[in-house]
């Protein structure tokens, strides 16, 4: 007999999948129950729509008549349709300069409102209101504010000697009109900045100052980095929003003056419900939804390199 | 005991319940719809001896739901076995349509304007009623005329009927030429005349302005307007109003109209500019612009229940001025019915139609604040109704103005360009309302991106 050293059996589950218990089952089916109106609009109204989108990207269809098949046609289009670049830029630019503004202007809103001063909540309350305000009252209002002749906003620019502007008259101020309403619906971004800022832990930001840290030190070494997620969550949000927006500027101006606000869901809007062109359109969405996802994926990926996720190693 | 009798059902039974009859409504509702169109579609004439149902879609003002609930109303009486139910699209009345043509939903007979409709009878979903036409001896039901002709017809085929109609003429502000001492314009005058009381009537008293003219901001400040102007010489901006294929806009009598009515008129303070006009309080309906071209629904607010002001506009009306060309180029909006391919009840539509264009029917159309379809309705009929109502005498411009009338332009499916203007043509409009371009050097610009949009069309096409 061979003296064999034998390590022991290491001990594996069972083959066979263990069954469900009873309660697993009924927490299932509970599960699923509560969920079930929600899933089924998903499918419904979301996923369904999406899916029928990718089959119209390979077809003609008018919705008068039925989808014809025309191949990479509409991309074909896309390419020498002159429109598609012009509302690519003017998303752009509503995009990569609103965004960064409306952070800041949210950052600042929510240090201020995280001081404890008397009337805090009525503060905090009306701040907030815009960004609950539907889009279409916030439009026609604004439409008023910005009316060159009798507008609230270039009256206060008289006080200062300046003006008046031609805000959405004139092609090269009408973006920038739009990004500075768009400045008034920062209520939602100051909340998640103000919950963030509320969460900086008292400790570091003592410990920074016996170090001799001064309050703009403290602000950017300490208070940044850690809120650093919270800029970050609301930098994805709204480039993502701002990528999509519609309602003010189909009130506005309806893409004018000279399509300088031209913006790319318009121009989809524009080919599926006033030229007939619902495969076009459904093409120019998901060129949208592709370049709001390569965003998106930039972002993430250079995320590392200054978001701060505590207990990250 | 059970829990019944306990009464005792826990929270977490009462949620379950709620998700499931939340659920079970949820498809339901999604159900019913699918449900329904097999009991429409499915009628035949076989099914005669039930109760025709018929579907007929209103314009979605206030006054076409009073219209057509009279009108339907005064049918069914005459025509036991049918009922027609009014419905309206407001927010979006041919986005609807749209989607109803894609959920094979629609209506029976749907009104349209007369440049809409022709992306429908190209798909095929519209009717060709040419020869309900011919077997009932409708024609008179068409007046006939190139502006008819052109709203009505398609490639050969009568589409839509012209229920009522809206042609543009001149209102004027009698108490403002009163107060100035200038002429009430005469049928006949001409575009040096209009030019000259623009600017006689353009002033300031007391720190507020009036304008001779209005034209900026709005349906006012379009295309659609403006052709009237553009072509008093004669000269028409496409080789033909129905499907172009060249465009001639680089044209010195449209420079010129354009330059004069749209950037010097906004740039000499004759015209409110369209932020003036936006921010409200400037118009002819509130006695600060002497003149503008506009439809019969404006009348209303000149006059009644609902002028904007209290006391009204003592205004009266004539048909635009001419040029050398001696004819009145004005855009007369023409409006009307369609029967739609997949409607079961093609004949019972078609009747309905001919009840809507019959004498009671136009009388109903002018009692409810529409303008009839045809020339001689409008003067024997709605002429009288109207001027008692809002109180003008000018009641041949309308019919006058119908019987020469134009429309700017009419394509089919798939262009940006349409009556009122669109793609490049809208551009040209916002540089001259915004002033950033004279009227040549935005048509000199405008002309190849003009007949680039044709040739792209005609493409699209082959």
């Amino acid at each position: 007999m061979t003296a064999t050293t034998s390590t022991p059996a290491i001990q594996t589950e069972p083959q066979t999948r263990r069954r469900m218990s009873a309660a697993q089952r009924r927490d299932l089916r509970d599960g699923l129950l509560f969920t079930s109106p929600f899933i089924f609009g998903v499918l419904a109204l979301w996923v369904g729509p999406m899916l029928y989108s990718v089959f119209l990207i390979l077809h003609k269809w008018n919705m008068l008549a039925p989808p014809k098949f025309i191949g990479a046609g509409h991309f074909e289009r896309m390419l020498n349709d002159p429109l598609v670049g012009k509302s690519l830029v003017n998303t752009a630019y509503y995009t990569f300069i609103g965004v960064p503004l409306q952070l800041v202007v949210a950052f600042a809103l929510a240090v201020m409102l995280n001081q404890q001063i008397r009337g805090l909540s009525v503060y905090r309350t009306v701040y907030y209101l815009p960004s609950i305000t539907p889009a279409v009252a916030f439009a026609v209002v604004w439409v008023q504010i910005l009316n060159p002749e009798f507008g609230v906003l270039n009256e206060v620019l008289h006080w200062f000697g300046l003006g008046p502007i031609n805000w959405l008259f004139e092609p090269g101020w009408a973006k920038p009109a739009l990004i500075i309403m768009s400045l008034w619906l920062t209520g939602f971004q100051m909340i998640i900045f103000l919950a963030g800022l509320q969460g900086v832990p008292k400790e570091l930001q003592e410990a920074a100052e016996i170090d001799g840290a001064n309050a703009w030190r403290r602000f950017i070494n300490v208070t940044i980095p850690i809120i650093s997620p919270i800029i970050f969550f609301n930098m994805i949000i709204g480039i993502i929003g701002s990528f999509q927006v519609f309602t003010t500027v189909f009130i506005m101006t309806d893409g004018g003056p000279q399509n300088a606000t031209l913006f790319m869901v318009l121009y989809i809007y524009r080919n599926a419900f006033e030229l007939f062109r619902m495969g076009y359109a459904a093409s120019l969405a998901w060129i949208l939804f592709l370049i709001i996802m390569t965003f998106t994926a930039i972002q993430f990926f250079f995320a590392n390199r200054w978001v701060y996720y505590e207990g990250r190693l | 005991m059970s829990k019944l009798q306990h009464n005792a059902i826990s929270r977490r039974s009462f949620l379950k319940a709620s998700a499931l009859t939340a659920g079970g409504a949820l498809l339901a509702a999604c159900a019913a719809p699918a449900a329904a169109p097999a009991g429409d579609s499915g009628g035949d004439a076989g099914a005669s001896m039930e109760m025709i149902e018929m579907r007929l879609s209103a314009w979605a003002d206030v006054q076409d739901a009073v219209v057509y609930e009279n009108m339907v109303n005064a049918y069914m009486a005459q025509n036991e076995g049918v009922s027609v139910s009014v419905e309206q699209y407001p927010g979006g009345y041919y986005e609807k349509i749209q989607a109803n043509f894609a959920a094979d939903d629609s209506a029976d007979v749907l009104y349209f304007q007369g440049w809409i409709w022709q992306a429908y009878a190209e798909n095929q979903v519209i009717y060709d009623m040419s020869d309900y036409i011919a077997r009932d001896g409708a024609d008179d039901f068409f007046p006939g005329g190139e502006n008819y002709d052109n709203q009505t017809l398609w490639q050969g085929g009568r589409y839509m009927t012209p229920t009522d109609t809206g042609s543009l003429v001149i209102y004027y502000n009698k108490d403002l030429f009163d107060k100035k001492g200038v002429a009430h314009p005469q049928p006949g005058w001409k575009w040096e005349e209009f030019q000259q009381i623009i600017q006689d009537l353009s002033y300031e008293e007391d720190g507020t302005k009036f304008y001779g003219w209005g034209q900026a901001q709005g349906w006012n400040g379009a295309y659609g307007r403006s052709t009237t102007f553009m072509r008093r010489n004669g000269h028409i901006e496409w080789d033909r109003i129905t499907e172009p294929t060249e465009a001639y806009w680089d044209n010195e009598d449209i420079a010129s109209a354009l330059q004069y009515l749209v950037y010097d008129a906004i740039a000499n303070d004759w015209s409110p500019g369209p932020e003036v006009v936006e921010g409200g309080g400037v118009g002819v309906d509130t006695g600060r612009v002497a003149m503008y071209l506009e439809g019969p629904w404006v009348m209303p607010r000149l006059q009644g229940e609902l002028a904007t002001t209290e006391e009204g506009i003592n205004f009266d009306v004539i048909e635009a001025p001419t040029g050398t060309a001696d004819t009145n180029f004005t855009f007369g909006h023409v409006h009307g019915h369609v029967i739609t391919s997949p409607s079961a009840y093609k004949d019972e539509g078609w009747d309905l139609i001919k009840f809507i264009l019959g004498e009671e029917g136009q009388t109903i159309i002018a009692n409810g604040g529409r303008m009839c379809g045809a020339p001689d309705n409008i003067a024997n009929i709605w002429g009288e109704i109207a001027s008692g109502v809002y109180g003008f005498e000018n009641t041949d411009a309308f019919a006058n103005t119908m019987r020469e009338s134009s429309i700017s332009v009419i394509f089919g499916e798939g262009s940006q360009i349409q009556a009122y203007g669109g793609g490049p043509i809208t551009v040209l409009w916002d540089k001259l309302l915004g002033q950033t371009e004279s009227a040549a050097e935005a048509l000199a610009i405008a002309q190849p991106e003009i007949q680039s949009h044709l040739d792209q069309y005609w493409a699209d096409r082959a």
